[in-house]
Parts: C-alpha cells; structure tokens; sequence
C-alpha cells in the first residue's frame, strides 16, 4: 500500500519565517561535493564526429567481423567487416540485437553479494552491491582456504562461451591454483557433431562448406539460413548456392534452409544413420564411388550387389601352385586414399537398401535412391552437410559418422566443392603455466575431473583418447553425488548451465550445494540465483580485448574483439581482468604465483610485462596474436606493419584453402579417410583395455547395439528415446531459433518481437508447432494453451498448427522459459517464464562415445490441452 | 529577486542535492546526513528524513536499493530517463542529450553510471540553482534569468518527463517505507517545483 500520509503541498514546502533559522542546515548540504560532476572548467562540447569501430560479434558461434558505428561514445548501428575474407562485411539479424544487451538496464552494473544463505528456486538470493576489492578478497579468501587445506581439487571453473582467450582463466589460473575441474560447455553444444568426421578423418572439429563450388548439398539436421554456423555469410550466399546446386534438407522440420530447398526429407527423428547407410548402399550397388579418392576392384568389376558379402582378398589361382609356391592372395579392392571399404560393405551395407531403409526413416525408397544417385552423379562437388540433428542423439555419433562418410565414398572430402577444414592460422598459445605449479597445486591437479569423463559408462573418446572430452552436464551429477569428489568453491562465466543443459533442475540443485559460487555475466540468469557474488563482465562486442577464429568461403579469419565503447558501468573483462585482478589478491594473501605468471604475457612491441588488468589484457591479447601484425614474424595470409594497422583492420584473413592436400596425409591411423576406423577401434579398445574388459562389453555398458567388428564402421544404431510410443506418442524436435541461438537475447524486446521469424512461432510468445492432422485427432486449435509432458517433466505453451511439422512430431525452438533473466525474458520476473523451456522437457542422456549431451531423438512427449 | 526567492531557491537547491543523495546506497553516510537535515525548513527534506529516522531494520534498505535500482535482475524501479522516454533501453538520443547538457556547462561526468540516471539529473537541477543563486548574489540579473530558464528546460524536457512515470513505479514497487516515500516525495516534489518554474515564467514574461 501507498503511504498517501506523506502527500505534501506547496504551503506546506517553506516553513514560513522558520526557515530563515535553518539556514545552518541548508549550508550543510550546500557544502556536500558534488558525486556526479567535476568542474571542467571549458564551457563547450568538443563535437565528436561517428566512427566505424571495428569488433567482433558471438552472438552465435558464426562469429563474424563487424564494424560499429559509435556516435558521442554510444553504439548505435553495425555492419560487416569489409575486410574479412570469411564474412564478406555481411552481418545477420541477430547481430544487432547485441544493441539492446549492452544497453539493457537489466545487465549486471557492479559486483553482488547474496544477503540470503539458503539457496534454491523459491529463496530470494537478496543480492547488494558490494566493492570490486570486497568482492574479489572474498574469492581468493576461499581459494587460499582450499590450499591451506591441501582440497584445490575441490575448486571448479565452469566455462561458456569464450573467446580465445579462454586458457587465461579457464586453463592457466585453474592448474595454477591446483585442480582438474575446468568443464567446458562444449558438450551441451555439439561434439558428437565432431566425432564423425575425427573417427574417418582425423578432424576433431567443424567442417568448412565449399559452397562456392558445389553442385550438390545435403543438410543433415542443419539449417545454415538460420543457425549453423556462418550465418550471414551463407544468408549471402545461398541465392547463388539455389541456383547453381542440388538442394537436400533431411529434417523432421521444415527449417528455414529446408523451406529453400530443392527437395525437404521429412525424416522421422533419429532415422539419420539410416538413410546415409542406405545412401551408401545406393552409391556402391549403382557404381558410383569416386575412384580417384576410393579406389577400385583390382578387375575394375563392381561386386557391390545387395545381400552379398564381397571376399576382402582374391584367392590366388590354382596354376600358380603347380611349380610348388604358393602365391600371395592380393586384396580385391585397390584402395587410394579411403581404408575398409569392403569391410564397411560386409560388416553394414550390404542389407541396407532403400526398401529398408524407407521402412525406418518414413521416406519412400525411390526418393532416397534417387538422392543417392545425384549426390553421387554430382561428386566430387557435392557435400553432406551434417549439423547437431543427426548426432546429438543417444547413439548419435555414429549416425554423424555414417551421414559424413558419405563425403568420402564421392571423394569430396578436402576437395573443390566438398567438405574442407579450417585453413591454417598461426595465433600462439600462452606461457605454459608448469613452473609456476607448486606441490599443492601438482596434488590437486591429479584428482580425477568432476564430470566423471573416462569412467566405464563415459568413454568420451576426444581425438583417440579415451576420457578427453568433456561430460559437461554430468558434471551437476558429480557435485550432487560428491563423486570423484565435492565441490566447494565454483567459478562460471558466459554461461548458464540451470538453463541451457538437459533437465537442468539437477543444475539448479547442484549450484545450491556448491558452499561458495560465483557468476561472471553481463546478465544475471538462471545460473546466478544461485550464486554467492555475481561479477560484472564486459560485454563482448562492445567491451572487451580478445580475438576468435572461424573459417568459410576458402578462408579463415582471425577477428578481434576490441572495446569500442567506455562501458556504462565498472565492469571488467572474464578472461583476463579478472583473473588478473582475483591473481593480485591472491598475492596479497601470500600465494603470488598466478600473478607471477600473468606477468609473463608480455607486450611484444616493447617487451614491458603488465602492471596491471588493462596492460594484462592489451598484452595478452598481443602476445596470442603477434605473429599476424609482427612483419618480422609473417607467416601467411594477411600482412600487417603491426600492431596498429592490425587492430585497426580488426581482421586477419589465412591464406586461400588448398585443395586435396590432405590426401594421404590424414590424422588417422592408416592416414586414409577410414570406412573401417582404426582410429576408433584403437581408441575403443584402449578403453576397454583400461577395464580389463572387451570392446561389446564397453558398447554394451554404454548403450550401443553394436557388437562386433560393426562398431568401427560407420553404421545403423536404433534411436534410443525416453518414454513409451503408446504413452508418450509424440517425438519432441528441438531446435535453435534464428534470433537467439545461443540463447542470449532472451531478454531482447526485439527478439520477442519479431519471434515469428521463426516460422510457425508468434511475437512474444512460445509456440509448439504440431502437424495439423495430429492436432486435428487431439481436438486442438491454433493459440490452444497446451502442455507438453515428458518422462522427466512438463512445460506450459501456446499450440500453433503447422504442416511444417512431420506428423507425429512436436516442433519447438529453444530459448523460450526464462524465469529469472531480466524485465522482457520472462513473463513475470521470478515466477512465470515466458512460455517453457525445451530442457525440462528433454531427458538427461548422452551419446557416451563423444560425451555429449542429447537433445534430438530423445524425447518423448504427450500434448495436453490446458 | 527578493530575499525570499533567494531561500526558496536554496531550499529547492536542498531538496534536490538531498533527493540526489538518497538514490545511492543506503550507507551510514547517507543516514547520517538525513539525520543533519531533520530540522529542514523544506517539508520534503523534513518528511524523507523522518522516515529515515524511522526505520527498524536496516538491513532491508540495502536489498530493497538494489531491487529497486541496481539488480542484477529485473530492475523494479529502473532510475534512467531513456528507459522512460525511449524504448525501455539505456543510452538513447535523450541520453546524448543530457550528456551534451553537462558538456555545455562545462561539467565533467563522472560516475560510471548512465548520464540519466536520476541522482544525476537531480544534482545537475541543483548545481543549475546555485548558479543562479550566485548569479543572484553578484545582481547579475542577465545570468540569474539565463540560469532560471535553463532550469526550466531542463526540468520540462528531461527530468519532469519521466520523473513522474518513475516515481509512481518506485512508490509501488518499493518494500520499504523509506523508498515508497522516497517515490512519493520525489515525484510530489518534482511535480511541483515544475508547476512553480513555468509560472514563475509566465509572471515575469
């Protein structure tokens, strides 16, 4: 209620001739400083002329070169950087909603403390502004507690998204201070998307497109109009890639690539790894492999007929016994630069026809062989395009293995028009950190990592090595279970894990178990309620020193992120700033080794370590990137006369991809693009052999089907789903909106605006898209409040009838559900989100191989009316 | 101008350096300050510092401030004039403004903070009327009139336009006493002294 007691009036203002007695008391305030101004003594404004200022934007992983335009020190429009060779000074949509975070009143505008000690979903933290040296001492204060007790294990560092310089503070300052626990989100992301081409290959990472030279394109779960990768550079490009290719889009969704399309394959969910067995199938029975890259039977006689083994070796002929020696069997099949093709056949394909195939995949056997045929007719200069659909399923990288070893039975791999990897860049990496570990910290490091990667269940097979890759979401199970061990001090930066992983209730329960959290973020989340402090960071376009790399259109470019504004607040860099400043508590508290190292990163022009966080971070970001503007240190690509002239351009481009160079010389094994992989038989096996164990014993206890010598081909698995067809008949898709991605602009009026951009979605709204004719059995209309109920939970949303949802599919993008991150985002702030989020609905599981999260394929729902 | 403007002026010179002041954190200073000016000849003053004097637990102003105020979620109250004025984002056209207002008299912003926020504009409407008062004390009438009018512009373009909106969601969104008066006051006060000035105008024009 409103104190109306205090209404006051103008007779009431001046106390008649009272006052004149109190002039004392207004002196008083007449002597106070001013707090918001010093004299400056000049009366006029030096007028202060727009400027391009060059930057970089990760509002998704496109990460593109941009130029803001800056006007009396404020940001006020973008566009691209005219100088990289990769995003051609294209800039998409979502880029300039970054106008409405940097500027959002809702951003985190200095370091909080929590005032409540109880933590969880319905306890109000009660956060209060406290100093940045408060703040700070208290986190070294935590950090010097766990190294007198000899525990720095038990201190974590959550990593989001990151720039380069990541190693900083996710890397140097975690093995400094003595622990193991840097968990990245790489795996709530897209690594199972990795695994197929390291596994045939040797690439653990993303593909280049060569779009410019390609005639035939199949997007696999991938939808680069909206969300794979470079965006704009491709929203640039597809006018020419339509008219020019073939056009394939394998999606239980039409997706905005799909609704461009020649031809859309309304896959049902999780068949992937079906069809491009079946593909392959099609490509050898027709005769169509590319020799050149495949080789060829030694008779130059196609054996691959269906239902039919095909004998590895030719027996030699009976005449050549006669004289008494006995002749060599030669192999059938003369291979070039691919390995184990006639295994793959014996092992996998040979049964796997279209007929068979279409009983799975809901897609008429004519159309996938003649897809089949025209990918392969079109080759080399035809590519499979394979995003996070097909492979961030239970059992997904091998579906991801199966679609992507198609680009090596056409023999477009690494060739013109096909798929490339990244050009080569030479930025460096930073001081190593060994000699500033001291005992406690070697002790510390060699616990084992909290997200139980490399245990029996999680293989998580990073490039051949069994317990490299990260588990990120089964890290929440290890700090609830305290296994290896608990967590007591946490750090996390540009990331939100209560929201953005699976069943993210775990997180939430997790992070309210952790005795000391803190959150580095522009925007105080989910992730944050949690938190004991939250620090303010820097918001990367517009804010901060660092610099990324991505790579198309032939080449790769090195951005860097420059601030190109005075922030509005006290803020500070998360990767070097701050680390830098925790570093001179920690000094000041006795341990001074991290700030000894950071004084390493010195400037390369004058050889001047740092004194303090702005050299720190200026340095740093020299040092990585020298041999780019040091003309004494060129390489390749781009050549600048320093530093200047380098940060002045904002972008160093590679030098232009050379095709096939990498034929013959791949990272595997046998240095073959491998249809049988030795490479993941060396890995599987060292795993197993880690538990004294066999290899099915592994696939058995991780929940593949495969058995065998069929677990080192690129094959067929089953989709494993959560909840039964009879109860939970529909399979939710999942997918990213074109406004958000990443799921940062949640808070964005211009995001909820303009949410129907993604087809079927509404303006400020969350719309889960069901195929009319399904809709129709449930009795559900258009703008219906309906539920949608999984095995593991329910969330609210408004039903929008859609024929671009295969049936017996829900569609939902993700992003929407917020219920604590800022004004717009949720409904009402702390109560109601804004529709529901996907991850609460989506069972916690994992493609074990690859440690990834699941998100497709996975879940099972029922639709409710409300 | 007669003695009894001239008190009027630094009373409304008061009221807004204090109003300044109590948008910024509830620390002891600013309790002790409130506790200087009890005996105020300005009702407003007189009235926030009765409900300073007034409060039980202290402990709640600093979260309720920040509720209010600072965040870091859903600002209740946010206190900058763009958000008002424009689309709900900061560092608007009418941000540059403001900014460009302090340039021409010869201020240096300071605070890492936006030029709109309301402890802002308010210290700037009182160092507008201790030139004027100086300008009163010197007899020169040209200045007093200039820095009158300047007040006035101000007031009706900036801060009186969005003063109100703000208040009102202050007043209601607040947990505390002190803050829902603080709203209250604010905008009675700023609502008022906006009346005063364009009447003063029209007298005198």
């Amino acid at each position: 209620m409103k104190n109306r007691e205090s209404e006051l009036n103008r007779s009431e203002f001046l106390k008649g001739a009272a006052a004149v007695a109190a002039v004392a008391a207004v002196s008083t305030v007449f002597s106070r400083p001013l707090r918001a101004f010093a004299q400056a003594g000049k009366r006029s404004r030096p007028a202060e002329k727009g400027q391009w200022k060059p930057t970089t934007c990760q509002g998704c992983t496109s990460w593109c070169a941009l130029q803001i335009y800056v006007e009396d020190g404020r940001a006020v429009k973008m566009r691209g950087n005219p100088h990289s060779k990769v995003n051609l000074g294209n800039c998409c949509s979502k880029s300039h909603l970054s106008l409405q975070q940097v500027y959002d009143p809702d951003r985190v505008k200095t370091p909080m403390k929590r005032t409540n000690p109880k933590k969880g979903r319905n306890e109000d933290p009660g956060f209060v502004p406290i100093s940045w040296d408060e703040a700070l001492g208290t986190v070294a204060d935590k950090i010097m507690d766990l190294r007198k007790n000899n525990e720095t294990h038990k201190y974590m560092l959550m990593r989001g998204r990151y720039s380069y310089m990541r190693d900083v503070l996710y890397d140097r300052m975690t093995k400094i201070v003595g622990s193991p626990n840097n968990i990245s989100h790489s795996a709530i992301c897209a690594e199972a998307e990795k695994f197929g081409p390291y596994y045939t290959e040797g690439e653990w990472s993303y593909r280049q497109y060569d779009v410019n030279n390609t005639r035939y394109v199949i997007l696999w779960g991938a939808d680069p109009l909206s969300a794979n990768r470079q965006v704009s550079y491709y929203l640039h490009k597809w006018g020419d890639v339509l008219d020019r290719a073939t056009v394939v889009v394998i999606d239980p969704r039409l997706s905005g690539s799909a609704a461009k399309a020649d031809l859309w394959m309304p896959i049902k969910p999780g068949q992937d790894g079906a069809l491009a067995v079946a593909f392959a199938h099609v490509i050898l029975t027709e005769g169509l492999w590319n020799r050149e890259f495949v080789g060829d039977f030694a008779d130059g006689v196609n054996k691959f007929i269906a239902g039919e083994e095909v004998a590895e070796q030719i027996a030699p002929p009976t005449t050549a016994a006669v004289g008494g020696e006995v002749a060599e069997p030669k192999p059938a099949f003369v291979e070039k630069y691919a390995h184990g093709l006639l295994k793959w056949w014996n092992l996998e394909l040979k049964d796997k026809t279209p007929e068979w195939a279409a009983e799975r995949t809901g897609l008429p056997a004519e159309q996938i062989r003649e897809v089949a045929i025209g990918f392969a007719k079109a080759a080399p200069r035809a590519m499979c395009w394979v995003g996070g659909g097909p492979s961030m399923q239970v059992r997904g990288g091998y579906s991801c293995m199966a679609a992507h070893a198609l680009n090596g039975l056409v023999g477009s791999v690494d060739n013109v028009g096909g798929t490339l990897k990244a050009n080569k860049e030479y930025t460096s990496k930073f001081p190593k950190p060994d000699a500033f570990m001291d005992e406690i910290a070697k002790a510390g490091k060699k616990h084992k990592k909290i997200d139980q990667r490399g245990t029996k269940a999680f293989p998580a097979l990073k490039k051949g090595k069994p317990g490299k890759a990260v588990v990120t979401n089964n890290a929440a199970d290890g700090i609830l279970d305290e296994n290896p061990n608990e967590i007591k001090v946490a750090i996390g930066y540009m990331n939100n894990f209560a929201f953005s992983c699976p069943q993210g209730e775990r997180w939430e329960r997790a992070l309210a178990k952790i005795p000391f959290l803190v959150h580095i973020t522009t925007h105080a989340a989910e992730f944050s309620w949690f938190a004991d402090i939250v620090l303010p960071s820097t918001h990367h376009k517009y804010e901060k020193w660092g610099y990324v790399k991505s790579f198309a259109n032939g080449y790769r470019h090195v951005p860097l992120l420059q601030p190109v504004i005075e922030p509005v607040w006290d803020v500070k860099i998360d990767e070097t700033e701050i680390p830098w400043a925790i570093a001179e508590k920690l000094a000041e508290r006795g341990f001074d080794n991290l700030l000894r190292h950071y004084k390493e990163y010195k400037d390369p022009e004058t050889g001047k370590a740092p004194t303090n966080e702005k050299e720190f971070a200026l340095y740093a970001l020299k040092y990585a990137t020298h041999k780019l503007w040091d003309p004494a240190k060129y390489q390749a690509g781009d050549k600048f006369n320093g530093w200047e002239e380098f940060r002045a351009a904002g972008v160093w481009n590679s030098a232009p991809y050379h095709f096939r160079k990498r034929w013959g010389k791949m990272k595997t094994k046998t240095k073959k693009f491998e249809f049988y992989s030795e490479t993941l038989k060396a890995a599987l096996s060292a795993h197993a052999k880690k538990y004294n164990t066999t290899v099915d014993d592994i696939l058995s206890t991780c929940n593949y089907q495969a058995r065998g010598g069929r677990a080192f081909v690129p094959h067929y698995e089953e989709p494993y789903m959560w909840g039964d067809e009879k109860d939970y008949p529909f399979v939710l898709v999942d997918y990213k909106s074109r406004l958000n991605r990443e799921g940062r602009t949640a808070n964005c009026t211009w995001y909820q605006e303009f949410k129907y951009l993604d087809a079927g979605d509404a303006a400020w709204d969350d719309v889960a898209k069901l195929n009319p004719t399904d809709a129709g059995r449930l009795g559900i209309k258009d703008g219906d409040r309906i539920q949608l109920i999984s095995q593991t939970g329910q969330i609210e949303c408004t039903a929008g009838l859609w024929e671009g949802t295969r049936p017996g599919t829900v569609c939902k993008c993700y992003g929407q559900g917020h219920w604590a991150y800022g004004k717009v985002a949720a409904k009402v702030f702390g109560k109601s989100p804004r529709g529901g989020n996907n991850n609460d609905i989506i069972p916690v599981d994992y493609d074990r191989l690859s440690g990834s999260t699941t998100r497709h394929g996975v879940a099972r729902v029922k639709v409710v009316k409300v | 101008m007669g003695r009894h403007t001239l008190l009027s002026d630094t009373l409304r010179g008061q009221t807004y350096k204090i109003l300044a002041e109590c948008f910024y954190s509830p620390d002891d200073e600013l309790m002790a300050l409130l506790r200087d000016v009890s005996e105020s000849p300005s009702a407003f003053v007189c009235r926030l510092a009765d409900v300073a004097g007034e409060v039980t637990e202290p402990d709640q102003l600093p979260v309720d401030h920040a509720k209010l105020f600072v965040g870091p979620y859903k600002l209740l109250a946010p206190p900058y004039g763009s958000v008002y004025l424009e689309d709900g984002r900061l560092m608007g056209q009418s941000t540059i403004q403001v900014k460009n207002l302090y340039s021409e008299e010869g201020l240096h912003f300071v605070l890492r903070e936006a030029p709109d926020h309301v402890s802002v504009e308010l210290e700037f409407m009182y160092l507008l009327i201790s030139r004027t008062i100086e300008a009163a004390n010197k007899s020169d009438c040209d200045e007093e009139r200039c820095y009158r009018d300047k007040q006035r512009s101000f007031l009706a373009g900036h801060l009186g336009q969005w003063v109100p909106a703000f208040a009102t969601k202050l007043e209601d969104a607040a947990q505390t006493n002190f803050y829902r008066t603080l709203g209250n006051v604010t905008r009675l006060f700023v609502e008022e002294d906006l009346t005063d000035l364009c009447r003063v105008d029209q007298e005198s024009g």
